[in-house]
């Protein structure tokens, strides 16, 4: 004896539901598609007024845009670039923000309240407000042009700080204790307990600053001038800048930005989503 | 590498040492011999900071104040900070910020929350969808934004094709070549790249959600959606605000995708000229760096308020 609401909720709206997920999930992943097939399409590059094409065009699929843009510019170089900055920084940065979140969690020291509150403070701060200097230091210690004006800024992040404090805390105080007790070095506890131990917040850490690395664009362009020191975000913007022109050569380019960190995601996707949910609730 | 490599950082890092010293000074030697080890700790973060965020900031503060194109300064006081504020430029990219920002949340925010609620909903295929939506948030902003300006080309993109097959006339639908409706493709975008992120954090909300609520609420009558409307609503109130809070300053602080649209002048007209890409103008189109972080102050005082103001309804609700 149900009412005609509860019907309706009961069966119809699961309907609507998956109906509108489904349609939702096909408008969001259509223009992975049009980059798909437009960037195979050959004739993409000659600014003829064809109406778009959602499926490979017979006759005129092929590689030649990929072979175009390749020719043009040095996107291996590009790669290995992003991918030298990316692990550099994800290496140091995990160590560095460990470190730093150790001494938060753990430590007794005289003025942790006020650093902590320091570190917090400069979350807030947006890059803009002091990218101007930062480019200055770097014209006037001879960095500019050089990976290392990624890299080294890149070493302290604020909220990797914070990520690590948080967890180290939930660590049980007793092993540290114990470790004290049998003469272990500070240095020594940390890594080879704290490290090992801290695991699931380096995996995190890892995959938002990989990221935000690979997917970087303002500082890279403004301290990266020669074409042989882009990385690949840089390479593709200043490629469309130049070959705008050219549809199908710049849209293969976008996807070979694209491409790596789709392909990784699916792979990863539980780990990344998980990476993103914590990093953002942890607030 | 220059000469004098190592004496640019000189400055910065004696700043931090001495910052280190009147703290352990203030606290007493007796206290520091024991835990000096953990200062060790957070030595390379303090180096980092000290080099490549206080001293830029308090740089960028000086430099604020002075007439300087990176070769000649001169001290100018607070006319920068005047003649930005009259900027009509700067006016109207603060414009286009907040006008980009507020459709992006009024319509960002509930769309996501509804797929967020649909998808919850879902039994079987949760993490498929959620993969789905998420998508577009790990590829690069340029990447995708080079995408989306050929989709939106008049007669040779996707979204006008697609238009007139469902009977709109687009022939006075020029999206990136019209100020009028350049704006909306950033929006587009806005919402293409971020709705996932909103989604993923109102599943989180969702879940979170007691169940005993929903329960009470069944006992006491309520249908699916009632329970949504009374019982889930409420309940998303911090992941609301968590959202607003994120989505402001991340909206404050666009730049790469209207510069990859139409270039730091936000072409046509400087319609999607966003106040950073107006900061970027001003020091690396007109080498105007004093007035370039001037711009970048303001910005981040607004940004400073949006914080302030977020946390005081957060903080409101708490008590």
């Amino acid at each position: 004896m149900e009412g005609f609401h509860s019907k309706v909720e009961r069966i119809i709206l699961p309907k609507i539901n998956t109906i509108v997920l489904i349609i939702g999930a096909i408008s969001f992943c259509l223009p992975f598609w049009w980059l798909l097939v437009n960037s195979f399409d050959e004739m993409a590059n000659l600014g003829l007024k064809l109406p778009p094409v959602l499926w490979f065009r017979e006759g005129s699929t092929g590689f030649a845009n990929f072979i175009n843009a390749f020719d043009a510019i040095p996107i291996v170089r590009y790669y290995l670039n992003t991918v030298l900055i990316t692990v550099t920084v994800i290496v140091l940065q995990v160590f560095n923000c460990c470190f730093a979140g150790y001494a938060f969690a753990k430590g007794v020291f005289p003025g942790k309240r006020i650093f902590f509150i320091l570190f917090l403070a400069t979350m807030m701060i947006p890059f803009q407000l002091y990218m101007i200097p930062l480019y200055l230091v770097m014209n006037e210690t001879g960095l500019v042009n050089t990976l290392f004006a990624i890299i080294l800024p890149g070493i302290h992040s604020a909220f990797g700080v914070f990520l690590a404090t948080q967890y180290i805390k939930g660590l049980p105080d007793s092993i540290f204790e114990a470790a004290r007790i049998e003469g272990c070095s500070e240095a020594r506890i940390f890594f080879t307990i704290v490290l090992p131990l801290s695991k699931p917040v380096i995996a995190t850490l890892s995959v938002l600053t990989a990221l935000a690395c690979w997917n970087d664009f303002l500082w890279p362009y403004l301290v990266l001038l020669k074409e042989s020191n882009f990385t690949i975000t840089v390479g593709v913007s200043m490629f469309q800048q130049q070959n705008g022109g050219y549809m199908g050569n710049t849209l293969a380019v976008a996807l070979l930005a694209i491409a790596p960190v789709v392909i990784l995601y699916f792979f990863l996707q539980k780990f990344i989503i998980k990476g993103i949910t914590t990093g953002a609730t942890k607030h | 590498m220059r000469p004098f490599f190592i004496a640019k950082f000189a400055k910065p890092f004696f700043a931090v040492m001495i910052l280190l010293m009147i703290t352990i000074f203030v606290a007493g030697r007796k206290t520091l011999r024991e835990n000096f080890h953990w200062y060790l700790f957070l030595l390379p973060s303090l180096c980092i900071m000290a080099v490549f965020l206080a001293y830029p900031i308090a740089e960028s503060f000086r430099l604020s104040l002075f007439k300087s194109n990176g070769f000649t300064e001169a001290f100018i006081g607070v006319a920068n900070y005047r003649t930005i504020i009259a900027d009509p430029n700067f006016l109207n990219s603060l414009y286009n910020t907040g006008y980009i920002a507020l459709l992006n949340l009024t319509l960002g925010i509930p769309i996501g929350f509804i797929l967020a609620s649909m998808i919850n909903s879902q039994r079987k295929v949760q993490a498929l969808f959620k993969i789905l939506y998420f998508m577009p948030m790990v590829t690069s902003v340029i990447a995708s934004a080079v995408l989306f300006k050929y989709m939106f080309s008049p007669d040779m993109g996707l979204v006008n094709f697609l238009l007139q097959k469902i009977g709109v006339e687009t022939a006075n639908l020029m999206w990136l070549s019209s100020p009028e409706t350049s704006k909306f493709v950033v929006i587009f975008f806005a919402l293409w790249h971020g709705t996932g992120y909103t989604v993923l954090i109102c599943l989180s909300g969702l879940q979170s959600v007691p169940d005993q609520l929903y329960e009470a609420a069944s006992i006491d009558g309520c249908g699916k959606i009632q329970q949504w409307w009374h019982v889930t609503l409420p309940n998303m109130r911090p992941t609301f605000i968590f959202l607003i809070m994120t989505g402001c300053i991340g909206a404050l602080k666009r730049f790469e995708d209207v510069f990859t649209f139409g270039g730091m002048l936000g072409a046509p007209a400087r319609s999607m000229q966003t106040v950073v890409a107006y900061i970027f103008e001003q020091a690396f189109g007109a080498f105007n760096f004093g007035a370039a972080s001037a711009a970048a102050y303001i910005l981040f005082a607004i940004i400073l308020l949006v914080t302030i103001i977020n946390y005081r309804f957060t903080m409101g609700k708490d008590k």
